[in-house]
């Protein structure tokens, strides 16, 4: 037997496109899930020659593309930060950046931040593109979620599993001047344009095939892992 | 091969005329004559000893093994013991098809494979008595087993029949030897595959035997991508292993946010097929998933995430719901990045092995990364291990993405030539573990020297490095340098006494950036430890003549207990002793028993030896990449044939010969004994 056909990404966005709405991102929730007990690390002198010591300034947000607010029915657990706080709503976005802070290695790789939020990368963004899953908290992201996807930065290479709040304000304010990106009004008007209404869908799953739409329209190279994402759902 | 599941004692005595006399006596030996194990008689005056070998050149003439490639040729070699007792008769050499006692005993009859017997002349001497039964054509495997089990006999009275004074190298529960199939080469099973999600993190690449609704509950083997990979790119592995029998899923891999979010997706998307099993996929697998044989392989990140996620539920941390932590029966990490270290990232308890690329250009092995040493994690694995490393092969040729093979440095192996070799090694592995097919065990240790399968790449690049460790219960240490760190002493309390120079004991963690050879980093080119870790041996330089000579512990006096004497080395890289000669260093390895009398065998003898490093640069100045270990398990059998007289009851030291100069590292001295 062949491999499933993929769904057409047309026809994901008409589905996607059938749910949306035109609201901006719902109220934050606070965060409910710590770490895993076994998840500390060793702490002691190991040599990270690749570089995921101390939190670094590595500017590299070159444009925002693309932007639309997300709300969903059934949350999940942003794992992609320590405290792994749970996602209701937030921002979809594509991103131009440096490719090389882009470039996909087992090593520790630069964590993509908005504001004080780390952003979930559904696609590597072998050249650049990037399309992003940005959470809104206002708690922990420190910022109104209508104004979060307006201050892009990257952070030294790390874990995103393993930043709390603190490690990326320390790294922020250790940010030399024009290592982030601010968002000005006219590329946010742009993005927000391109972007569309409110993506209000149910859960995790529909918000990344929507993501998976957009990787096909913003990374086209990457369409490997957008069909990935795209294959036949069972059991919902 | 009896001994191998019952008895510790018998099959060295019935090698060695000196210390049992009675089994030179003539033929129908009376049952209480022989040392043999309880349950092993059950056909009176048959004689079950070793008869399956590999022939060598040059003394010690043949080696005993279980295990042989289809094309390849298989001999018998009787011990002294026979010798002695049938000198001078003509005998009837079977190659049979496989019965356990209740089997032979039901039917004597000798039906050989290869349509009629050999007939052999008993000849004065072993090495007349080394005889080829089959040069290589008898085709190997039995339906999905990888071995088709194979006792051997010597029909002394020639009468067709396995009967009284008759030989026999098998029966009992255990084939004589197995004739493997060609590893890399499919199984018999059509293979279909079907992809399907359950959301987010639960993509999901399944393979299956296209006949599964024939077949019983099958085991699982689930793959965990790596990061910046697919799910989808492990078809070599899915086809293979699912066309032997094995349900393959491969699922997305949460790993960009890190190891323990990769842990977890290996968690979630095993129970989700278990769980849901009867309906997925149309509920073609209902029933079919024997959730108590599994088997987990994961790449890079997820490697890493493998064992962390092993460790979860060893440690309580995770409590699976669909199965619980004895079902996980293998857990493989190719090419595992170590960002959690030595408390969070290791496989306890279970079999475990480990996949290294030389080439590797990500996760690198380089001494200024400990996150990118793989055989840190291969060192922390406490049970059954096994390490495969591969020169030439880059981090992407372990998948069949379209990407780069992300590899650096010469001589680099292709994607189709390293999963060649990865289906050469996984399908025993597999076969092994979850299939209980323990003869096929000797695919893991053996040096291709002496071993190597076809449909492997003829490539001269491809070099194969060795480890192998079996459990603790099959094993006397002798050595393994964890305790007792003074350099006259071994870990088991006896005297070690070296005439080597500059010999260092520690952990084996190069305690600098780089693999330059400089002095003051005695340890340069160990990868096996990173901070944390206690992994320790010795290096030092060695010359012609130069011993090291390990007191053997009251435990492994007597032989009769053991099959194999085993060390690990490597080669140091980088140094000049190393460079100055690149190729295979060769050692003796021999016995002493109490009177003096000294039993040795070259290690190239059975086609054994350690390679030199992987000639990269980089990581420093130099040449030369991470010192790679390879196990040398020398048959204690071919080792006494040296000395007729060696007393197997009262061994007393373990002593290792250099013949060359050489930078080595060495560890893991030990008496073991086959499964």
């Amino acid at each position: 037997m062949k491999k499933a056909l993929f769904h057409v990404p047309a026809a994901c966005l008409l589905v996607a496109a059938a749910t949306w709405a035109v609201r901006e991102p719902a109220p934050v929730r606070l965060p409910e899930r710590q770490p895993a007990p076994d998840a500390a690390q060793d702490g002691d002198a190991r040599k990270i020659a690749a570089g995921g010591g101390a939190l670094e300034a590595a500017p590299g947000v070159l444009r925002l593309v693309a932007a639309a607010p997300f709300t969903l029915q059934k949350p999940y657990d942003h794992v992609w930060r320590l405290e792994a706080p749970q996602v209701w709503s937030g921002w979809l976005v594509a991103l131009e950046a440096d490719p090389a802070l882009c470039a996909p290695r087992q090593t520790p790789e630069p964590v993509l931040v908005a504001g004080l939020q780390t952003a979930a990368r559904v696609n590597h963004g072998v050249l650049g593109r990037v399309v992003a899953v940005l959470p809104c908290d206002e708690r922990l992201a420190g910022a109104p979620c209508a104004e979060l996807a307006r201050s892009w930065w990257w952070s030294a290479p790390a874990l995103p599993e393993q930043l709390d709040e603190a490690a990326l304000e320390a790294a922020r304010s250790a940010l030399p001047p024009g290592a982030i990106h601010a968002v000005g009004e006219a590329e946010w008007s742009a993005a927000r344009a391109r972007g569309g209404e409110t993506i209000a869908v149910l859960d995790e799953t529909e918000l990344w095939r929507v993501a998976a739409a957009w990787i096909l329209e913003h990374a086209p190279e990457d369409r490997e892992t957008a069909q990935g994402l795209l294959v036949p759902l069972e059991g919902r | 091969m009896i001994h191998k599941q019952s008895s510790l004692g018998w099959p060295a005595c019935a090698a060695l005329a000196l210390v049992c006399p009675a089994a030179t006596s003539q033929q129908a030996l009376p049952a209480s004559a022989q040392a043999l194990p309880p349950g092993a008689r059950q056909i009176a005056g048959v004689h079950y000893v070793e008869l399956a070998a590999r022939a060598l050149p040059a003394a010690p003439w043949a080696e005993r093994v279980d295990a042989f490639w289809e094309g390849s040729s298989m001999s018998l070699a009787l011990d002294e013991a026979q010798i002695a007792r049938l000198a001078g008769l003509q005998v009837d050499l079977y190659m049979v098809d496989h019965k356990d006692d209740a089997q032979w005993l039901a039917n004597r009859a000798l039906v050989d494979l290869r349509g009629g017997p050999s007939t052999h002349l008993v000849q004065v001497g072993f090495a007349a008595n080394v005889v080829e039964l089959d040069p290589g054509n008898i085709f190997g495997g039995d339906g999905e087993r990888l071995s088709r089990g194979l006792d051997i006999v010597v029909d002394v009275d020639r009468d067709g029949t396995l009967s009284s004074g008759d030989c026999i190298d098998g029966a009992g529960r255990a084939p004589g030897a197995g004739l493997l199939k060609t590893a890399p080469l499919n199984g018999p099973y059509q293979v279909v595959e079907q992809i399907y999600s359950a959301g987010t993190w639960l993509g999901q690449d399944v393979y299956y035997p296209a006949n599964i609704a024939q077949l019983g509950p099958r085991p699982l083997v689930v793959v965990s991508h790596g990061n910046g990979h697919n799910y989808q790119w492990y078809d070599h592995l899915g086809f293979h292993l699912a066309s032997w029998g094995c349900i393959v899923m491969s699922h997305t891999n949460n790993t960009v946010p890190g190891i323990v979010s990769a842990s977890t997706t290996t968690l979630s998307n095993t129970e989700y097929l278990l769980a849901n099993q009867a309906t997925v996929l149309g509920g073609v697998l209902a029933g079919k998933i024997d959730r108590t044989r599994i088997a987990w392989i994961g790449h890079s990140r997820g490697g890493e995430g493998v064992a962390h996620a092993h460790n979860r539920i060893r440690t309580g941390a995770y409590a699976p719901v669909n199965f619980q932590l004895s079902d996980i029966k293998l857990v493989s990490s190719i090419a595992p990045t170590d960002f959690l270290g030595p408390t969070s990232s290791l496989a306890l308890g279970v079999a475990y092995s480990l996949w290294t690329g030389g080439a590797d250009a990500d996760v690198n092995g380089c001494a200024d990364c400990d996150l990118c040493q793989t055989f840190q994690l291969h060192e922390r694995a406490n049970f059954e291990r096994y390490s495969i490393s591969l020169h030439g092969a880059g981090h992407g040729a372990f998948h069949n993405g379209s990407a780069s093979t992300v590899a650096t440095g010469p001589c680099q192996l292709s994607r189709t030539d390293t999963h060649l070799v990865m289906k050469a090694y996984f399908l025993p592995m597999v076969k092994h573990h979850l299939f209980g097919e323990p003869i096929v065990e000797e695919c893991l240790w053996r040096h291709w020297n002496g071993f190597r399968g076809f449909s492997l790449p003829s490539t001269p690049c491809l070099v194969v490095d060795l480890m192998f460790r079996p459990p603790a219960s099959r094993r006397l240490v002798v050595d393994d340098f964890q305790t007792n760190p003074a350099t006259n002493l071994t870990s088991s309390g006896t005297s070690l006494v070296a005439t080597v120079t500059g010999l260092v004991e520690g952990v084996f963690n190069d305690n600098d950036t780089v693999f330059t050879d400089l002095a003051g980093d005695p340890m340069n080119g160990m990868t096996l430890a990173g901070p944390g870790d206690v992994s320790a041996g010795i290096v030092f330089d060695s010359a012609p003549g130069q011993r090291l000579t390990f007191e053997l512990p009251a435990a492994g006096r007597d032989l009769r207990r053991y099959t194999h004497v085993s060390l690990r080395a490597a080669q140091a890289t980088r140094d000049p002793l190393t460079t100055a000669v690149l190729g295979e260093h060769d050692m003796e390895v021999a016995l002493r028993d109490g009177a003096g009398r000294r039993a040795v065998v070259r290690a190239s003898a059975l086609s054994m030896g350690i390679s030199e490093p992987y000639q990269r640069t980089a990581c420093g100045t130099g040449t030369g990449w991470a010192n790679e270990f390879e196990t040398i398990r020398v048959d204690l059998e071919a080792l006494l044939r040296s000395e007729p007289a060696f007393d197997a009851t009262d061994a007393r030291s373990i002593e290792l010969e250099f013949v060359s100069n050489g930078r080595i590292g060495l560890d893991e001295v030990a008496l073991e004994v086959d499964p």
